[in-house]
């Protein structure tokens, strides 16, 4: 045993009591603040604030929730990807990365359908595996990688759009906002985000609905927001700016307002809040991400969201904003979601099922070394590990 | 190698031994009867003889659990037209008991000398072979001896039943069939009786009718 449980439970246990009086601390404060809550001005102070949060931007009033869609799909096709990356080791003989998408489609209707499937890339050329900025070579690796995977999955569902009966909606695992790229250097952002902007677009010329399911979603936007209604400095005549007041906290010179907010997430907001909290197929409404990375889309591909309780815990739901605009298409990708939860027990089936074909088990990772070992020792190349990886293996007592 | 009927495959084999091999099937839920003879491709052999001891259908990935997918207005078939998918997470499998070979025409009834290779189509035995592998009651011997998750008297039963009605409700085979139980199970009457008793119960329903 490495890790002695006896010697931190106390600390823990501290720390559990503050995050619980902070949470219980100011509900009434809270409470009032809500019921003051003044869309337009409340948009119009997200829009001045200089925070270092990212703030939720309502297409509507911040708290409006919408039932399950009078279009209640019965015949849609959902199609589904999900991708697994099996980097080599930095320690091998071989530089590789194997890409393995997975996916499912599921057609509903008169001649139900359904089609399960994985396709792996091998990646191993240059252009793979880096990225050039004039003289310099970048790794694919890490945030550039994750990246060039989710490109391959949008483009993979895209191609199995081909032949499914309409309405159909595209599913994907996780964020369609690339935050991986966030704080990469221009290259790899450039390199990234030029795949990512051309399939998107074709989404949106193809008029195919695609939208990210995040699980269990740990962001603040929204919470964020009702910082900034919190925040005493307009009433001072001054815009919200986070930097300054908690210089002048620091300096004991005020009282930061916003202390009245709980510190929880989105997810905490609208599945426990009373007044707020979201029904068994209701969606919040849709707010637009303020995420920089996404500026360097156009408009209409940008990243907006909504959160919705599929009958088990509340999901945000991710989608480019041209879909957002369509009533049609939004009422169609919320029922769609809706029923596809309904069909796995709160998480849709169709990702479920991508999701074990993607996946790649550590006996497939193994085989896949194996295999290179083999290739090189069929061409006399016996190839020599690092000492490192070779501890490793053996594990030396 | 002998020939097999493209259109009578069921499945195919995915884990193979010399005493027994287990088929995936083609179709969920379409699976053999217990008790019914298949056969296979072999190494050496034109065909390796089986005899379904057991099936089950469960999920394809032995980590997934299988989890109630119906309510009270989405039931059996219909559950299975509202899920399209289920056909490719679940999967039946049976067990087949290896009991004879055919080697250049001749039918043998030993173990084959070499397990059916993996990957192999399994079909379902043509009513007009059953005669021929009938005609002799030697076999019983590897089923009554056989271990399996179905008893060998419920197994030996259930093949009893199913030959007498592919033989065209043969009577005489059936009690040739019953004296060769009786034989096998000489020192062990109480097992004779669960075999025939199981037998008896099921032909007087059908006579009832």
């Amino acid at each position: 045993m490495t890790l002695d449980l006896t010697k931190i439970v106390s600390e823990l246990r501290r720390a559990v009591a503050l995050a619980v009086a902070h949470a219980q601390s100011g509900a009434d404060e809270f409470v009032d603040l809500l019921r003051r809550f003044d869309d337009t001005e409340v948009l119009q102070r997200v829009e001045e604030a200089r925070t270092s949060w990212l703030l939720a931007v309502a297409l509507g009033r911040y708290f409006a929730r919408y039932g399950v869609p009078e279009f209640h799909p019965v015949n849609y096709s959902c199609v589904a990807t999900d991708g697994s990356i099996v980097a080599s080791d930095r320690h091998g003989p071989l530089h590789y990365a194997i890409v393995n998408i997975g996916y499912c489609v599921l057609e509903y209707g008169p001649h139900p359908r359904a089609r399960l499937g994985a396709e792996p890339t091998v990646l191993w050329k240059d252009e793979d595996l880096w990225i050039t900025d004039g003289a310099r070579r970048i790794p694919v690796t890490g945030a550039a990688l994750a990246a060039r995977r989710a490109v391959m999955e949008l483009e993979t569902s895209l191609r199995l759009c081909g032949d499914v009966q309409s309405p159909v909606a595209v599913l994907q695992d996780g964020t369609l906002i690339p935050w991986g790229l966030e704080g990469q250097t221009g290259p790899v952002v450039a390199w990234a985000l030029e795949r990512f902007a051309t399939v998107l677009q074709e989404y949106r010329q193809r008029k195919i609905p695609v939208a990210g399911v995040i699980s269990y979603p740990g962001s603040r936007d929204v919470v964020n927001v009702l910082r900034v209604a919190a925040c005493d400095y307009p009433q001072l005549g001054r815009t919200v700016d986070c930097d300054d007041c908690l210089a002048r906290v620091q300096r004991g010179e005020r009282h930061q307002a916003c202390r009245i907010v709980p510190d929880v997430t989105d997810r905490w907001l609208f599945g426990r809040f009373e007044g707020i909290q979201l029904s068994p197929g209701e969606r919040s409404a849709c707010y637009r991400s303020r995420s920089t990375i996404l500026r360097q889309l156009p408009e209409e591909d940008q990243i907006v969201f909504f959160y919705l309780h599929t009958g088990s815990e509340i999901a945000r739901v991710e989608m480019p904003l041209w879909i957002a605009a369509d009533h049609r298409l939004l009422e169609a990708i919320h029922g769609i979601i809706w029923d596809q939860c309904c069909r796995a027990r709160g998480y849709p089936l169709a990702l479920q099922e991508a999701h074990e074909q993607a996946v790649v088990h550590r006996e497939e990772r193994l085989q896949i070394e194996a295999l290179v070992d083999q290739l090189f020792a069929d061409a006399g190349l016996i190839q020599e590990r690092s000492a490192k990886e070779r501890s490793k293996r053996v594990r030396f007592a | 190698m002998c020939a097999l009927h493209k259109s009578r495959r069921i499945g195919e084999v995915v884990e193979t031994s010399t005493v027994q091999f287990a088929v995936e099937c083609d179709e969920l839920d379409v699976v053999p009867e217990l008790g019914s003879f298949v056969r296979v491709g072999g190494t050496g052999v034109d065909a390796i003889y089986g005899i379904v001891a057991y099936a089950e259908t469960t999920a394809v990935d032995p980590g997934r659990r299988v989890v109630r997918r119906g309510s009270a207005q989405l039931q059996d078939r219909a559950l299975y037209e509202a899920n399209p998918e289920l056909r490719f997470v679940l999967r039946s499998l049976f067990l087949a008991v290896a009991m004879a070979y055919e080697h250049s025409g001749n039918l043998m009834f030993l173990v084959p000398p070499f397990p059916p290779p993996l990957h192999y189509s399994v079909e379902v035995v043509p009513e007009s072979d059953v005669g021929r592998l009938t005609d002799g009651c030697a076999y019983f011997a590897l089923l009554f001896d056989f271990t399996g998750p179905v008893p060998a008297e419920q197994l030996l039963a259930a093949h009893l039943y199913y030959v007498y009605r592919k033989r065209g409700q043969d009577w005489d085979w059936l009690e040739r069939a019953a004296k060769e139980i009786a034989r096998l199970s000489k020192r062990d009457y109480e097992r004779s009786l669960r075999v025939l008793g199981t037998l008896e119960a099921v032909l007087q329903r059908e006579l009832d009718r």
